[in-house]
């Protein structure tokens, strides 16, 4: 009889929820913590249509970027956020930012593997030549909050022309592919150019976080 | 496919081809929670930094162990090992018992025949019931069977046991002293490699990535279990299988002695390897270009023409920063601040930093930068707003704005502060359930304490804090653990610790007024006063030494104590007692740091704590500590002297979310009266380190621009 009315005052404190801003001793957190360490179950975003920002559409085309992460099967549309330096950063509702120099991604903030920084300087010249090298370096943390960066030497190919789809119909668009190596990993970005600007591509973020596709609205 | 591959298999393949190594692959634990594979040891030894607890059962021991990889070759164990027949059938007891091993030579060193060698010393103090010492050597063959060989003494030397080889050095080696148990706890040193020694070895067998295969002979014959009729022995030979559920986690099960079966799990955890690295947490506003528009402060719910001040309350308010205090003169503007949100102080540096940016008038150009903890302005960084400008988001941006930003001490005077309570709280609350785990007490391994708890927390002012928790059992009354009688002449300051709160009813775990302040340059001061923690009351006050960018702090701390009624309550009992220390802290590099306290303990009590830790820049810790007091051992009882491993783990980690929140645990030796401390919450050396947040103090600067 103890033991049941113990039980069942145990079973009423796992319901409870914890509440108030202190939040007693971070329990809750702490063991949910540990179960979704054991178990492997995280929170992944779910795909689905995103909310477009209506606002933002209005003032006309390409003020809104569509976003979507190819290993995550996510999509999001994105608005401008700010403007230094050269860089563009675009934001989506949920607070996750993307910044592009010349339409060519330079950093992601809030997709848990970010790419904190890289420098692009002749990148989007060898993407209009569509051929020859260029060299880039992408900034990353570690597990123990350092940055690590790497080198990466990228070669450039034209493809075949492609018909994809913009924001007020479709064009005929030249391929471009960049192979990017460094000694620890490799990855292959694509761009599609009408005339010499990028009106889609797929980019790589981080080894964690895989592509985005990105286009323009 | 995502064709956005690692190289790392490359690599693997290189490694294979030029030899395999034992210590790089299929990693297994003994019952005894360590790499090796059933009972018997191997030269293997864990990645650096990982954490390894297990628990593991057979019919006449029980194990829970916890181990960490200290260095690449060092590592320790911490275990509490349940014999329930070690008297005889249904005679039981419960022991602790700590390992280490040196893994001394790696695979392939010598050449390409040269194993991996790594000794040990298994229950190297305390009772000793499983006290064994051992030289071990593993040798790959091919990539999926490790073959071991070794040499035991004590326990592993008892299965067809020879004269001592190191007799040879002297004839002390060759007979083993009786255990000098006495109250156990020391280094039993008259016993390493005496004796008896025995041959052990085995392999094991990686026939799949999720099953590997085990066979050993081992060199422990368990010849007081034998003697006492509760084990069998048939047969030196263990067979086991591994099985590696998941990462993290492995499963063994084992047949023993041809007599036993035997059933273990292993978690391990590697500090150095985050699943979310940089965390999910929203992205930090743009740095906005001087002649930009201030658009964004729209989204912090503040119009474009609101006040730079307003903007900037607004601005940190988004990210769980509390604006403090605000100086701005023509170019330069100062901003203290208290981070609530970000485990890196460099993080929430960053973010300030780029808030700044978009709501400072276009004309100043450095801004300094003044976190706060406990309301004391800790560290002043001083980042030019150019830099900002130029930096952000380019490959060398941490290790560029680190170079051309200036670190030093925080200003003095704290011209403008910001009233407290206009926008943020200075009430604050909680309620939730509460979890304590009563572990090692006494006879009963484990007693588990739940309920719920309420904390308020009230800022008078930022730096003087009222704060305290009441908690109330869901269990009701408990039962007081057996506990071992332990006369002596001292007051009974911690003995009792488990009398404290067992009639279930509502306890006042703390209840305290704190005042921070900075006495002077590089000088911190702390005095608290009240029910300071579950078993004491009084004041207590500190002062501290640190600055910002030294390795080195000293500290000084004076209490008067005295002891609260068991019931928790209000009320206090007859003892009380002066207590104090002389404090001195030193951060050796790579993250390992020391820490040796001098002083009066609470039974009158005199000594010096020793402490190291390891300190992870994400935020994990693990260290160790002992307190040598003039408390003779056989008045402090059982385990002769203090001692114990503490281990804190911050929530960000599994999270994947910014956090401040961490989670530390101590797994101590029994809690009695010799070298025992009040514990007082806000102790000056954490909350100051913490607000240091570059140079060699600062580890988390990679985070400034996250």
């Amino acid at each position: 009889m103890i033991l049941l009315r113990r039980l069942s005052g145990v079973a009423l404190l796992g319901l409870l929820a914890a509440c108030g801003p202190m939040n007693s001793n971070g329990l809750g957190a702490g063991a949910a913590a540990r179960v979704a360490a054991i178990t492997g179950l995280r929170p992944e975003p779910a795909a689905q249509a995103p909310a477009l920002p209506t606002a933002a559409l209005a003032e006309g085309p390409g003020n809104v970027l569509m976003v979507t992460l190819l290993g995550r099967n996510a999509v999001a549309a994105m608005t401008r956020a700010g403007s230094n330096n050269g860089v563009e950063t675009w934001r989506t509702a949920k607070g996750v930012t993307l910044s592009f120099r010349d339409g060519i991604l330079v950093a992601s903030r809030g997709l848990g593997g970010d790419l904190m920084g890289a420098n692009v300087d002749g990148v989007l010249a060898a993407i209009l030549r569509g051929t020859g090298t260029a060299q880039r370096r992408h900034a990353f943390l570690d597990s123990e909050d350092q940055i690590q960066t790497s080198d990466l030497t990228c070669t450039f190919t034209t493809e075949a022309p492609e018909v994809i789809a913009i924001a007020t119909g479709t064009v005929e668009a030249t391929k471009v592919t960049e192979v990017c190596e460094s000694p620890v990993f490799v990855f292959t970005n694509q761009y599609w150019l009408s005339d010499t600007e990028i009106v889609q591509s797929r980019q790589a973020v981080s080894v964690s976080v895989g592509y985005i596709r990105v286009n323009i609205l | 496919m995502i064709r956005f591959q690692m190289k790392i298999a490359i690599a693997t393949l290189t490694a294979a081809v030029v030899g395999a190594s034992a210590t790089a692959q299929d990693l297994t634990y003994t019952l005894y929670g360590t790499p090796g594979l059933i009972e018997m040891p191997t030269a293997q030894a864990a990645p650096d930094g990982q954490v390894t607890a297990s628990l593991t059962a057979f019919e006449l021991q029980q194990r829970a162990s916890f181990s960490f990889q200290l260095t690449p070759r060092l590592s320790g164990t911490f275990r509490y090992t349940g014999f329930p027949n070690y008297g005889g059938p249904g005679r039981g007891t419960f022991d602790r018992s700590f390992d280490l091993r040196y893994r001394a030579l790696d695979e392939g060193r010598l050449g390409g025949w040269s194993p991996a060698v790594a000794i040990g010393l298994q229950d190297f103090m305390g009772t000793g019931l499983l006290t064994s010492e051992y030289v071990v050597a593993s040798k790959s063959l091919g990539p999926k069977v490790i073959a071991t060989a070794g040499l035991g003494w004590g326990r592993m030397g008892t299965q067809n046991g020879f004269g001592n080889p190191l007799g040879v050095l002297g004839a002390g080696y060759d007979t083993r002293a009786s255990s000098d148990v006495g109250f156990g706890g020391k280094p039993s040193l008259n016993q390493f490699f005496t004796g008896d020694a025995a041959l052990f070895g085995g392999v094991s067998w990686q026939y799949s990535d999720k099953l590997t295969f085990k066979a050993e002979y081992s060199s422990d014959a368990y010849v007081r279990e034998n003697a006492n009729g509760t084990i069998d022995t048939r047969s030196p030979v263990n067979v086991g299988v591994t099985y590696h559920w998941k990462p993290g986690v492995t499963v063994d099960a084992a047949y023993l002695y041809g007599s036993e079966l035997a059933a273990g799990v292993t978690f391990d955890l590697n500090p150095r390897e985050r699943a979310v690295v940089s965390g999910m947490e929203t992205a930090p506003v743009a740095v906005r270009g001087r002649g930009q528009s201030r658009a964004t402060v729209e989204s912090w719910g503040v119009t474009q023409g609101a006040s730079t001040t307003e903007a900037l309350r607004a601005g940190l308010r988004a990210d769980g920063i509390q604006l403090a205090g605000l100086d701005v003169t023509d170019a330069a503007a100062r901003v203290r601040y208290t981070n609530t949100q970000f485990r890196s102080e460099a993080q929430a540096l960053g973010r300030v930093a780029r808030v700044l940016t978009q709501v400072m008038p276009d004309s100043v150009t450095q801004f300094t930068l003044e976190p706060m903890r406990v309301g004391i302005a800790l560290s002043a960084t001083t980042v030019n707003r150019s830099d900002l400008e130029a930096l952000e988001n380019t490959a060398d941006a941490a290790g560029a704005l680190m170079a051309s930003s200036t670190f030093g001490e925080a200003g003095q005077s704290a011209a403008a502060p910001l009233a407290p309570g206009t926008a943020d709280p200075a009430l604050t609350w909680g309620l939730g359930p509460y979890a304590a785990l009563v572990v090692f007490n006494g006879n009963a391994p484990t007693q588990v304490d739940l309920g719920l708890e309420l904390r308020g927390r009230y800022e008078i002012v930022p730096s003087l804090v009222i704060q305290g928790g009441v908690r109330q059992s869901a269990l009701g009354r408990r039962e007081l653990a057996d506990t071992f009688d332990n006369p002596n002449g001292y007051h009974n300051v911690r003995t009792d610790g488990g009398e404290y709160g067992v009639d279930g009813a509502p306890v006042v775990t703390d209840l305290t007024l704190s005042y921070f302040g900075r006495p002077a340059t590089n000088l911190y001061s702390r005095t608290t006063v009240g029910y300071l923690e579950r078993m004491y009351g009084g004041l207590s006050t500190e002062v501290l030494w640190k600055p910002v960018d030294s390795r080195l702090a000293l500290g000084a701390e004076l209490n008067y104590a005295r002891q609260r009624d068991f019931d928790m309550g209000l009320g206090f009992q007859d003892y009380d007692t002066v207590t104090g220390y002389l404090s001195a802290y030193y951060s050796l590099g790579n993250g390992f740091h020391t820490q040796v306290d001098a002083g009066r303990y609470l039974a009158g009590d005199w000594g010096a704590t020793f402490a190291l830790d390891r300190e992870f820049d994400n935020g994990w810790k693990v260290g160790a500590y002992f307190t040598l007091t003039d408390m003779p051992f056989d008045e402090f009882g059982e385990g002769s002297f203090d001692k114990g491993i503490r281990i804190t783990v911050p929530t960000d980690f599994f999270l994947g979310t910014a956090s401040r929140r961490e989670v530390s645990t101590k797994l101590a030796s029994l809690s009695r009266d010799g070298g025992a401390r009040l514990e007082v919450e806000g102790r000056l050396y954490d909350v100051v380190r913490g607000g240091h947040v570059a140079g060699p103090m600062g580890d988390t600067w990679g985070r400034v621009w996250r």
